[in-house]
């Protein structure tokens, strides 16, 4: 009798024990990129033109010396670069993930869809025409936002432009995922536009912050900038991991997500405004760096798959290493100069974005 | 009653295309609507289950009305097939689990897998579990798909041509499969087809359509050559073979 039940019973585990055998592998992925991050913290804030070990990073964050020049380094200048990079990356990768699955178009990201290019210019308007930034005399910074409110306030309205855009697109004509990122090559083009017609209005100091914003700028981190970039982000992030299972629902179409209960409307307008939000923040105070919301997401789907329980998660770390390990690398690779760190993620986001497109149109 | 639609009504501007709707299923009851393409079949099913909302009337669910309920709570008693879905990258177990959408408030149970793998166990799915959607066949998902909508464990479950994408063999296999799965689980059906003889084969009531009315409701006895020729327009005979009605177009 046992014989005869052992199994039906077995049979009728087996479906989830090999699921979940395969959920523990994406469970496996998740845990090394996050270990990949904090490895990769102490090598950068090693890294640079003052030699540190990770034993003085050590004292510095336990037993710090204002004295001391290299813990003044590590907390005033490292630290906030290094974490600079992994909230930014994490934000512009997550807000990519959820406009591709939203959108369901895989071409989607923040800077594909010009909200980057909106919210840059929204920014630069608000330090120059708003008067929201102040000058300070650093040879290497040469401008210091000192009232990130205004700044941040007038990127995101301006980045609500292109929301708008986006939205009457997609909801008044039968446009397909190819034509909406020729709708983003558009709006950027735009507000690419209309920033150099502020660099003509913009003093010298000005002009070279906004020329060198235009490729995305890490240099200017403070404690201020990342606290109200934590403020804004995690909620919205948290909001992005509380949806995934409506983004799963969009991924099986409109008419059957809709039969499962998920208010598609409200879920595609707020995740295109939190996410337009979200990006605005970060450009606010580090520029456009491109690329970042393709790359993230697409490794972690080759990776681990669609499902956006994983996918949002591993989105964010891979993002924030992506964007970590190029600023790292830009800040060292010809030192004491240091490139854009945007320069390095359009070189490897570019290759990226032109093979998506040979896949889709791939001859069968 | 499980489902009983009044008077429902629905329209893009003026147009009007569906009028004074009205019928009801019961408790385990396998309802086919028939009717010529564009009559408002498919209409009618998204009007049910609020997918478009009605100008006017009411559909009750379980004595419930429809507009009373969340979306969420109209999934926990609604299954729908859509005619044509969408394939992605997406796990067959990971699409089956989107059918506890409507019950999940943070993430998955363990009641919610065991249910995954009974009905995944029942319709035989198992060695396809951990396939990619875009990998299967479309008799394989066919399967998926209304094994998801018997996931959500919903009373009365709609299907839009439930067959028009499968061969012979598969359209059979699928339909058994269906009111096998339907009559254990107690749900009750509403599906529409265009092929009359399937519909009579699988079917215990009938609702014929024409420009968006009802123009006859009852059980097979309905359907017959001056019916047929009503709605669709095309003169029949109509035989029997091997106890099932047939329908042959003159």
């Amino acid at each position: 009798m046992l014989n005869e039940c052992m199994p039906q019973k077995k049979a009728l585990a087996e479906a989830s024990a090999l699921y979940f055998a395969y959920v523990r592998k994406k469970n496996i992925f998740l845990l090394a990129s996050a270990c990949l991050i904090i490895a990769l913290t102490f090598i950068s804030i090693t890294l640079g033109y003052a030699q540190i070990t990770v034993q003085e990073i050590y004292n510095a964050i336990f037993y710090p010396n204002p004295a001391n020049i290299l813990h003044t380094i590590i907390l005033n200048v490292r630290l906030p670069r290094v974490l600079l990079a992994i909230i930014s990356g994490a934000v512009l990768a997550a807000a990519g993930a959820v406009m591709q699955c939203i959108l369901r178009n895989p071409l989607a990201s923040p800077y594909t869809m010009g909200i980057s290019q909106s919210a840059a210019f929204g920014a630069a308007f608000g330090i120059i025409v708003l008067n929201g930034g102040h000058l300070q005399g650093f040879s290497n910074s040469p401008i210091i936002v000192n009232n990130p409110y205004i700044v941040t306030t007038s990127a995101f309205l301006w980045s609500l432009i292109s929301v708008i855009a986006i939205l009457a697109l997609a909801k008044l004509t039968r446009i397909t995922p190819e034509a909406m990122i020729l709708a983003g090559v558009a709006i950027s083009a735009i507000f690419t536009a209309a920033i150099t017609v502020l660099q003509y209005i913009a003093d010298t100091i000005q002009l070279s912050s906004i020329v060198y914003w235009t490729f995305g700028d890490l240099g200017r981190a403070n404690w201020a900038h990342l606290f109200l970039l934590l403020a804004v982000s995690v909620p919205v992030l948290l909001y992005f991991i509380w949806n995934r299972w409506h983004y799963n629902a969009l991924d099986a179409g409109d008419e059957t997500a809709k039969a499962l209960g998920v208010n598609i409307e409200s879920i595609r307008i707020f995740g295109l405004l939190t996410s337009s939000l979200v990006t605005s923040v970060v450009v606010s105070f580090v520029g456009v760096i491109g690329f970042i919301g393709l790359l993230g997401p697409h490794i972690v789907k080759k990776f681990i798959g669609i499902d956006n329980r994983h996918m949002l998660p591993g989105s964010l770390l891979l993002g924030a290493l992506i964007l970590l390990s190029s600023d790292t690398l830009a800040r060292t690779m010809f030192s004491p100069m240091v490139l854009p760190v945007g320069v390095l993620t359009s070189f490897m986001g570019g290759p990226l974005f032109l093979y998506i497109l040979a896949m889709r149109y791939k001859k069968r | 009653m499980i489902l009983d639609v009044q008077g429902v009504k629905f329209g893009y501007r003026s147009a009007n295309i569906l009028d004074n709707i009205c019928f009801q299923v019961a408790r385990k009851e396998i309802v086919t609507i028939l009717g010529p393409n564009g009559v408002g079949k498919t209409t009618l099913l998204k009007c049910i289950n609020r997918i478009l909302s009605p100008r006017g009337g009411t559909v009750m669910i379980d004595k419930e009305d429809t507009r009373n309920l969340s979306r969420n709570e109209l999934a926990k008693r609604l299954g729908y097939i859509p005619q044509r879905v969408e394939v992605s990258k997406m796990k067959v177990y990971d699409a089956l689990l989107l059918g506890r959408k409507p019950y999940i408030s943070w993430d998955i149970s363990k009641k919610d897998t065991l249910i995954v793998d009974e009905v995944i166990s029942s319709l035989d799915l198992t060695n396809i579990a951990l396939r990619d959607l875009d990998e299967i066949s479309g008799g394989e998902m066919q399967k998926v798909q209304i094994a998801r909508a018997l996931v959500q464990e919903p009373k009365l479950l709609l299907m839009d041509e439930p067959t028009s994408m499968l061969d012979l063999k598969n359209q059979h296999a699928i339909m058994n499969l269906v009111l096998k799965e339907a009559m254990k689980r107690g749900i009750s059906l509403v599906m529409t087809l265009h092929d009359i003889n399937f519909a009579l084969r699988y079917s215990q009531k009938f609702v014929m359509m024409r420009e968006g009315r009802i123009m006859y409701a009852g059980n097979s006895n309905i359907v017959n050559i001056d019916t047929i020729e009503d709605i669709y327009g095309i003169k029949v005979d109509i035989i029997q073979h091997n106890g099932f009605k047939i329908v042959v177009p003159l």
